[in-house]
């Protein structure tokens, strides 16, 4: 039960910099997950913070010590391994038990088989006990190098990827028991993972991280809806958020945000201009999540097809205030069970539109999107960054 | 009708199955056989040198040059390089040296195993786990020990022995034989340290051990098949070994693969002492061999780490 904080964390291995001034702090008994891709340098921080790698340059700090010069085995951190780092000549129970063995711990053998008993119950890798590591499925070997971390009550738990190689079923499962064992573990817990329902499930805070790089922190709802550039708004969001290119012009002293060849045009929202204009802008990336636009009129929903979308909308004058529509051709659509996914071409562009599960649409057929202006996001094509975000920082 | 004729069709079958089974076990058996035959052919050859030395030792001096398969077996050749042939008449009285080299053999094997264990270990985990520059080039400085023939360097080696005063030295004759041990160690135990993760090492560190109790409760129990491998045949090697023994050590150190020469050099030729000497000095090879077996060949074809 401690505090975590990272200063300026730096880590090159040879001409690759995997941790380029990384800075966070995490709160103690704080659930904060690192987000990132593959190669982002989440593994490598989770090392740099258990000591078993040590930094180029950056303080660590548990608690109010920095820890840079302690030993991993006085650093009292427990951590699972995406490659689950079991000990191979070991039975199941000795891997469970191993970190309660250790010369610091001094437990009597019945508190060591107390607790190996009691997390393995848990973790359902009770009738295990006697295999060895080879003799386990991946998702078993996940349980225990889980479970081995689990037997202690270390200041700071760090899981890389525990859920990752689980089969879909067991992986929600385990979810739910995380989220479970979140308010039971009591302790502050550093998790990784590339998989942003994870994080949105479980995390207190997320950092996301790209090359190296601290992208933003915040809180699920401030990382999901406030994106503090592109790459973040892009890595949460399945299917992904829809980012067209064009230019802002003025119209009457309002801006406006036209893109594929005119097709595409938006009043900008009362919240964004302030932002935009103060930075004068004149293209912007406009990112809009796949939920935030509807099909305005497909087949037999009064859409004369002849006529431009908008013109042809017999929606009140106040129901189309704040969307805009855009016309496209239906390039794919992917029914998934309880939901589908629209692609949909509008000149260059493919705009991903999330729909209901029967919708019915033909290939190449006119469609015209409707989408709600108040929920777009703007970011600047030069930094990526999200323009709002940036106006108030 | 038509089950009856499904039943007349799986019996056909079932009796078509059946001659084809007798056919091929019959030809299986003929394998077998064969192949028995031929293992018994290559065992005969193998073991015939043994056997014939065998032989040889239990003959009396007399019958020594006969190819007799049957003769009055005798134990005096033994006797003569263990106990001594003082209550023999007309040799005179000496205390045999055999038991004296065959403890320097086992005194120099021991010892130089011992210390390519102490030294190859860590040697062979810095190999495998660190980068350093000229790393691959230190590696195979060490191998190219192995197989630079022993009589290129012997003649500059014994000057150098002779002017520091290591000739005729257990240490001398220990420190040379690392050349021979400590190449095969660390060859063997790099590859093995190489199939363990290093997350492995990483996660025992998390779990509250240090550096050393890492390596002597993962490391060291994970490397053993190929330890135990690698230092037996390393003892062997080291065992065998005649040149260096014949030329770096003089009577003191003397090994028992040079004192089998000396049953030649005298006014007789004693084969039969000469071939008793050398079957006491393979026994301890052969129960090392028979102990391992098993890891012998597992240390040295599987890696470390499976699954």
């Amino acid at each position: 039960m401690a505090s975590l904080g990272l200063y300026n964390l730096w880590k090159r291995f040879g001409k690759i910099t995997a941790v380029k001034g990384l800075t966070l702090e995490v709160k103690d008994k704080e659930f904060m997950v690192l987000l990132g891709p593959s190669g982002a340098g989440k593994t490598t921080t989770l090392k740099l913070i258990a000591g078993v790698e040590k930094p180029n340059d950056g303080y660590i700090m548990i608690g109010d010590k920095v820890v840079n010069a302690t030993e991993p085995h006085r650093r009292n951190i427990a951590m699972a391994f995406e490659t689950y780092a079991l000990y191979p000549h070991f039975t199941v129970y000795e891997n469970l038990a191993f970190p309660l063995r250790a010369p610091g711990m001094r437990l009597s053998a019945e508190e060591i088989d107390r607790r190996v008993r009691r997390v393995a119950e848990v973790l359902n890798i009770d009738m295990l006990f006697d295999r060895k590591p080879a003799e386990l499925s991946n998702g078993q070997k996940q349980r225990v190098s889980l479970g081995r971390t689990m037997v202690r009550e270390p200041n700071v738990f760090l899981l890389d990827e525990p859920l990752s190689h689980l089969d879909a079923k067991l992986r929600h499962h385990m979810r739910m028991e995380f989220k479970r064992l979140e308010s039971s573990l009591n302790t502050t817990v550093v998790y990784v993972t590339h998989d942003y329902l994870e994080a949105l499930a479980l995390a207190d805070r997320i950092a996301v991280i790209n090359q190296g790089e601290l992208q933003q922190v915040g809180t699920p709802d401030e990382i999901f809806n406030r994106p503090a550039n592109q790459f973040v708004a892009t890595a949460l969001g399945q299917p992904e958020i829809n980012l067209i290119d064009g230019d802002i012009i003025t119209e009457s002293g309002v801006p406006v945000f036209v893109a594929v060849d005119g097709e595409f045009r938006l009043e900008v929202p009362r919240a964004l201009r302030a932002p935009l204009g103060k930075k004068g802008l004149k293209k912007a990336r406009v990112g809009v999540r796949p939920f935030d636009i509807r099909v305005a009129g497909a087949r037999g929903w009064g859409v004369n097809e002849t006529e431009t979308g908008a013109g042809a909308m017999r929606d009140s004058e106040e129901d189309r205030a704040g969307k805009a529509f855009v016309r496209g051709r239906v390039y794919v659509f992917e029914s998934l069970g309880n939901k589908g996914v629209l692609t949909v071409q509008v000149g260059k562009a493919r705009l991903s539109v999330l729909t209901s599960a029967d919708f019915k649409a033909n290939v190449d057929e006119n469609i015209t999107l409707e989408v709600d202006c108040n929920k777009i996001m703007m970011f600047d094509p030069e930094t990526t960054g999200n323009i709002a975000l940036t106006m108030t920082a | 009708m038509h089950g009856a004729g499904r039943c007349a069709v799986g019996m056909v079958d079932h009796g078509a199955d059946g001659g084809i089974n007798m056919e091929s076990s019959a030809r299986n058996r003929f394998i077998q056989s064969l192949l028995t035959v031929i293992m018994l052919i290559y065992f005969a050859f193998a073991l015939f040198p043994i056997v014939w030395m065998v032989l040889i030792s239990l003959k009396s001096q007399p019958e020594l040059f006969t190819t007799k398969f049957v003769f009055k077996p005798t134990i005096e050749s033994y006797k003569a390089i263990t106990i001594g042939l003082k209550y023999l008449k007309g040799t005179g009285s000496f205390r045999p040296d055999f038991p004296r080299f065959f403890l320097n053999s086992i005194i120099i094997s021991t010892a130089s195993v011992a210390i390519s264990v102490i030294v190859g270990v860590p040697a062979a985990y810095a190999l495998a786990r660190f980068k350093f520059p000229g790393k691959e080039n230190l590696a195979f400085t060490f191998l190219s020990f192995r197989f630079a023939p022993e009589l290129s360097v012997i003649i500059p080696l014994s000057i150098l022995y002779r002017r520091f005063g290591l000739y005729d030295t257990y240490v001398g004759i220990i420190w040379v034989y690392q050349l021979i041990t400590l190449p095969l160690l660390i060859w063997v135990l790099r590859g093995y340290f190489e199939d363990i993760s290093t997350e492995i090492e990483q996660a025992a560190m998390t779990d509250g051990y240090t550096y050393w109790e890492v390596f002597w409760k993962i490391l060291l129990p994970l490397i053993r098949p190929g330890l135990a491998a690698s230092a037996l045949l390393a003892f062997v090697f080291a065992w065998n070994n005649f040149i260096f023994a014949m030329i770096l050590g003089g009577g003191k150190v003397q090994t028992v693969t040079v004192a089998a020469l000396s049953f030649l050099a005298s006014e007789q030729a004693h084969y039969n002492q000469m071939a008793a000497a050398s079957l006491i000095s393979a026994v301890p090879q052969i129960i090392l061999a028979l102990i391992i077996q098993k890891s012998l060949v597992r240390g040295l074809t599987f890696g470390a780490v499976k699954g």
